[in-house]
């Protein structure tokens, strides 16, 4: 189904589409991005009046957070009130991993998904905006779609899942005519309800989707053997890791870390002075700050099964370390040994919580 | 001299504890290189155990719990399994041999068991040379 834009403008339509969800009490409460009044910055808005749906940007391409992990903070409770979250492909894969792990209760969620071809850096993204010509959206997702050159983060890039599965609406721009309509999936009653025209699907759109997805998953295998060439031995690995300066940004951003009490942030890891004096006279020298491999190893061994590849990790290191690159290559492995899909089955249990009695892969 | 590798072993408290025990008792020769560290259950070693005793030098790490179907708390080896599966294929991918960490099933009555793994764990780790970590401070 789709719904033609008024006045051709994407925004004014977003606009009205959410404006009615809420009006229309499909859903009690909004969880959507909005753009802040300058057009410069966004943030996730959990909105209760319909009015003050102004600036919607399900779109735009920038992720400050993964929505999933403030969606836990929305549903770790009941809620008691239906609340509707709009949200990409790899928040969507983060909101079905921590609804296995508890943190998250899918029974007062709507989960409206839309498309997602890639989102910036937000350097990159302050880059545009601060160009001659100033950010388009339209512009941006029909470049997105044709393949042109456009500066998307390393994990947008080698996404092979545009489309969220597990949702109960899909929004999109795939396949369809920008400057008139958007795509729009949901149940025929939904459609009634909203008064959107029942219509056959844009025929475009399959065809589109496959040839994007066949591009990235090409992408995704390309960039899975540099890393296996660039990863070879531990020395390879610290070259990049040793510059860890512990700040716990990785971890702070990771929907998958999800404990509430760290043994990273416990004193468990505050050490005797004697003891690091120790440490240094055997391997005659230590760096400081101490155990950020040990810090990246254990969040590899509790994470690398459900990594859901939206690399916030990497996005939130001040120093550019390539931890999603890490996570990537490992998660992969261990995703493969335990032919575990994450974020995708919400009735298959991740590896680390479950065992099976019969041999298992060793 | 020659290279004596430092090995640290996490051992259940109801087989793997015993069976060294038991080994001890029996009058069982083997390389006086393992550091025994005893727990209730294998299902109890964090793989951050392990990862703190590998990048802090040790040469070898031993985990010995219950043979599967016999854990004195129903499913803790099973867990065990699990994470080492995962901690393993980590290590693979880092090039850290396997040779380096070891999971084996010994119970209580195996001391003989016991003795002969870490006398094969000491030749093994003997032919690899000691560990990268021993003297890399970039960690």
């Amino acid at each position: 189904m789709i719904i033609p834009l008024k006045d051709g403008d994407i925004e004014e339509t977003l606009n009205k589409f959410f404006k009615d969800i809420l009006e229309k009490k499909i859903v009690d409460a909004l969880f959507i991005p909005q753009s802040i009044f300058s057009g410069r910055s966004y943030a996730y808005t959990l909105v209760k009046d319909p009015s003050k749906i102004k600036n919607v940007q399900p779109f735009l391409p920038i992720l400050m957070n993964n929505g999933a992990k403030l969606i836990s903070s929305l549903t770790f409770w009941d809620p008691k009130q239906k609340i509707g979250a709009v949200l990409r492909s790899c928040e969507i894969r983060g909101v079905i991993e921590l609804a296995k792990f508890k943190q998250i209760t899918l029974d007062r969620l709507f989960l409206i998904g839309v498309d997602c071809l890639g989102t910036m850096e937000i350097e990159d993204f302050e880059k545009v905006l601060n160009s001659k010509e100033g950010f388009k959206l339209e512009k941006f997702l029909s470049d997105l779609i044709s393949g042109a050159p456009v500066n998307i983060r390393k994990a947008c890039q080698i996404c092979s899942s545009p489309v969220p599965q597990n949702v109960l609406m899909n929004l999109g721009f795939i396949g369809v005519d920008i400057k008139k309509e958007i795509f729009i999936h949901t149940s025929d009653e939904l459609a009634q309800e909203l008064g959107i025209e029942k219509k056959s699907n844009p025929d475009k759109r399959e065809e589109v989707l496959s040839q994007i997805v066949a591009k990235k998953k090409k992408q995704r295998d390309q960039f899975l053997a540099e890393l296996r060439k660039k990863f070879k031995s531990i020395s390879d690995l610290l070259n990049e890791f040793a510059r860890c300066k512990r700040c716990y940004n990785c971890r702070v951003e990771c929907p998958i870390c999800y404990c509430k009490e760290c043994v990273f942030l416990t004193n468990v890891f505050e050490h005797r002075p004697e003891q690091y004096l120790k440490w240094a006279e055997r391997k005659g020298l230590i760096k400081f700050p101490y155990d950020t491999l040990l810090f990246h190893l254990t969040r590899l061994n509790h994470i690398a099964a459900s990594c859901i590849s939206c690399g916030q990790c990497s996005s939130a290191c001040p120093n550019n370390l390539p931890v999603f690159e890490l996570f990537q290559l490992v998660g992969n492995d261990v995703q493969k040994l335990f032919e575990y899909e994450p974020g995708n089955n919400i009735d298959e249990r991740p590896p680390i919580i479950t065992f099976k009695e019969e041999l298992e892969p060793l | 001299m020659e290279f004596e590798p430092k090995i640290i072993a996490f051992v259940c408290n109801w087989c793997t504890y015993a069976a060294a025990d038991l080994a001890g008792t029996s009058r069982i020769q083997y390389p006086p290189n393992v550091r025994i560290i005893r727990l209730m259950c294998s299902g109890a070693v964090d793989p951050i155990y392990i990862l703190k005793a590998l990048l802090d030098g040790a040469d070898g790490v031993l985990i010995g719990g219950c043979h599967p179907g016999d854990c004195h708390y129903q499913n803790g080896n099973y867990k065990a399994r699990r994470r080492f599966a995962i901690l393993r294929t980590i290590l693979r991918d880092l090039g850290i041999p396997d040779e380096r960490v070891r999971l084996e099933w010994i119970s209580a009555s195996e001391g003989k068991k016991f003795a002969d793994t870490i006398t094969n764990m000491v030749e093994e780790l003997k032919k690899l040379g000691p560990s990268p970590f021993k003297t890399m401070w970039e960690i």
